[in-house]
C-alpha cells in the first residue's frame, strides 16, 4: 500500500499530464467544429469508403445504377452543349479563315458525381464527392448541378474529391444577369443562410429588377458561361458606392444536393499562362 | 507564502484580461485582413512564472484551469488548455536543464528579477515555443498542414516573444 502511494506520487506529474491532455484532446474534438471536421476528415480515403458504403446501403442497389448511368449521360449532354465549345472561326479582314474542318473545338467536358459527405452549417462549407484523381479530376476545377453552381474543387484523394461549397466565406464567383449581361461577384455573407448569395460590385447603371435570372459569366477558366444559380430578391446600392449589391436567391437547394458534375476546362492551362504571363512581366 | 498565491492569482487575471480583450483582438485584425499565421500569445508567461517547488501535478492542473479560462474567451475549448497543459509538463525538464550552479531561489517563480533577464530569455524561448507549437499542432490538427503549423510557430514565436519579454521588463515581479 505505501509503495503503491509513493508510486502514484512519484508518476503524479505525468498521470495528470496524460488525464488532462486526453480531456483537452476530447473536448477538442468535441466542441470544436474545424479540428472535428479534420478528425473526421471527409477527404480521407478510409472514411470516404465508409461514407461511400454507407450511401451505398441507403440506396436501392439497381436504382443507383440507373441514376449512374443518367448522370453520366446527362455529362456527355452537357459537354456538346455550346457553351462548352471553343468557336475557332477566325475573322480576318472581314474575311473567314477556316485553318481547317474542325473549327469548333471542345473547351469544356464534365464528369458526374455522387456527393457522399455535404455540411451547410459552418461558416466554411465543404462537399466530398466520390470521384477522384483516378477520374481525372484535379484542384480547381468547377462543380454544378442541374440547377446551380456547387462549388470548386480543393483537394482530391485516388477516389474521392473534396469540394469547397459556394457557402464558403472565399467564395468569389464571377456572375452576370441572364438579361442585361451585366456581371458581379458573386459571395456568400449571411452565414447560417443556405438558400441566399449575394452579389456584389454590379455597377450603378446596372438594368435590374427582382426576378432576374442569374448566371455564371464565364469570365473565369473555371466556370463556362450561363450555368445557372438564382434569382434576384431584392437589390439595393451600397450606401456610398457606385454599385449595387442584390440578394440572389439560389435555385439549388444546398441542403439536398445528390448529383453533380465537375467541368473540366481543356484550355484553361493556355488561359492560366496568359495571366500569369501579364501579371507578373518580369519574371524571365 | 501569501505573497506568492497573491501575485500568481493577480497574474491569472491580468494576463487573461491582456490576452482576449487585447491580443486576440489584435491577431483578429490580422486573420481579418487574409494572414492567418499571426497570433500573440503572452498568457503563457503564467505557467512560466508559477513557483519552482510547485508539484508538477498542481502546475499542470492550475495551467489546465487557466487554459480553459482562456478557451472560455476564444470559443474554442481544449484548444490553448491542451497546449498549457504540455507546457506545464514539460516546464520541470526545462527547469532542470537551465538550472543555475546555486540552485533555485527558494519560493517564488523563476523571474527575470531572480534570475536575471539572459537566463529568463533562454527559459521563456524553449517554453513559448514549445507552447506555440503545440497550440499550432492542436488548431490545424493534422499533420498535413505541417508548413502551415510551423510557419504558424515562427511567425506568433517572434510577436508573442516581445511582448512575454516587454511584460517581465515593464512589471518586473519579483515572485
Amino acid at each position: 500500500m505505501y509503495g503503491l502511494i509513493a508510486i502514484l506520487n512519484r508518476y503524479s506529474g505525468i498521470i495528470t499530464f496524460v488525464i488532462l491532455e486526453a480531456v483537452c484532446m476530447y473536448l477538442v474534438v468535441k466542441y470544436n467544429k474545424n479540428q472535428q471536421e479534420i478528425y473526421l476528415n471527409s477527404a480521407n480515403t478510409i472514411s470516404g469508403a465508409i461514407y461511400q458504403q454507407y450511401n451505398k446501403i441507403m440506396q436501392f442497389a439497381e436504382l443507383s445504377v440507373v441514376a449512374d448511368s443518367m448522370a453520366e449521360e446527362n455529362a456527355r449532354l452537357y459537354a456538346r452543349l455550346g457553351n462548352a465549345k471553343f468557336n475557332e472561326y477566325l475573322v480576318k479582314d472581314s474575311t473567314l479563315v477556316r485553318d481547317s474542318l474542325n473549327h469548333i473545338r471542345q473547351q469544356y467536358v464534365y464528369t458526374s458525381a455522387l456527393v457522399i459527405n455535404n455540411s451547410i452549417s459552418l461558416a466554411n462549407n465543404y462537399i466530398t464527392i466520390n470521384r477522384g484523381s483516378k477520374h481525372g479530376i484535379a484542384p480547381g476545377m468547377g462543380v454544378f448541378s442541374s440547377r446551380g453552381v456547387i462549388g470548386v474543387v480543393r483537394s482530391v484523394s485516388e477516389n474521392f474529391a473534396q469540394v469547397i461549397s459556394v457557402l464558403h466565406q472565399q467564395t468569389r464567383i464571377s456572375a452576370s444577369l441572364k438579361n442585361s449581361g451585366y456581371f458581379g461577384t458573386l459571395r456568400w455573407k449571411e452565414q447560417g443562410d443556405i438558400s441566399h448569395m449575394t452579389l456584389e460590385t454590379l455597377p450603378k447603371q446596372t438594368i435590374i429588377n427582382k426576378g432576374d435570372t442569374v448566371q455564371t459569366s464565364g469570365y473565369s477558366y473555371i466556370f463556362p458561361e450561363g450555368l445557372l444559380i438564382g434569382t434576384i430578391e431584392r437589390y439595393d446600392v451600397e450606401p456610398g458606392s457606385n454599385y449595387y449589391a442584390a440578394q440572389v436567391k439560389l435555385f439549388e437547394d444546398m441542403g439536398r444536393l445528390k448529383y453533380v458534375y465537375v467541368i473540366n476546362n481543356l484550355l484553361r492551362k493556355e488561359q492560366e499562362k496568359l495571366i500569369q504571363s501579364e501579371t507578373l512581366p518580369q519574371k524571365k | 507564502m501569501n505573497r506568492i498565491l497573491l501575485s500568481n492569482i493577480s497574474r491569472f487575471i491580468i494576463l487573461l484580461l491582456l490576452q482576449v480583450l487585447v491580443f486576440q483582438r489584435i491577431s483578429n485584425g490580422f486573420s481579418s485582413s487574409g494572414f492567418n499565421y499571426f497570433n500573440i500569445f503572452v498568457y503563457p508567461v503564467f505557467i512560466l512564472l508559477l513557483p519552482v517547488n510547485l508539484p508538477t501535478a498542481l502546475a499542470i492542473a492550475a495551467s489546465f484551469v487557466f487554459g480553459l479560462s482562456v478557451d472560455w474567451f476564444y470559443n474554442s475549448p481544449g484548444m490553448h488548455a491542451g497546449a498549457a497543459v504540455l507546457t506545464a509538463f514539460l516546464r520541470p525538464v526545462v527547469l532542470g536543464i537551465l538550472e543555475p550552479r546555486g540552485g533555485y531561489p527558494a519560493g517564488g517563480g523563476p523571474t527575470q528579477n531572480l534570475l536575471g533577464p539572459a537566463w529568463f530569455a533562454r527559459f521563456s524561448a524553449i517554453l513559448l515555443s514549445l507552447h506555440l507549437l503545440m497550440y499550432f499542432i492542436i488548431q490545424f490538427f493534422s499533420f498535413v498542414y505541417t508548413p502551415e503549423i510551423l510557419l504558424s510557430t515562427v511567425v506568433s514565436f517572434v510577436m508573442s516573444y516581445i511582448f512575454v519579454i516587454m511584460y517581465q521588463f515593464l512589471l518586473n515581479p519579483k515572485v
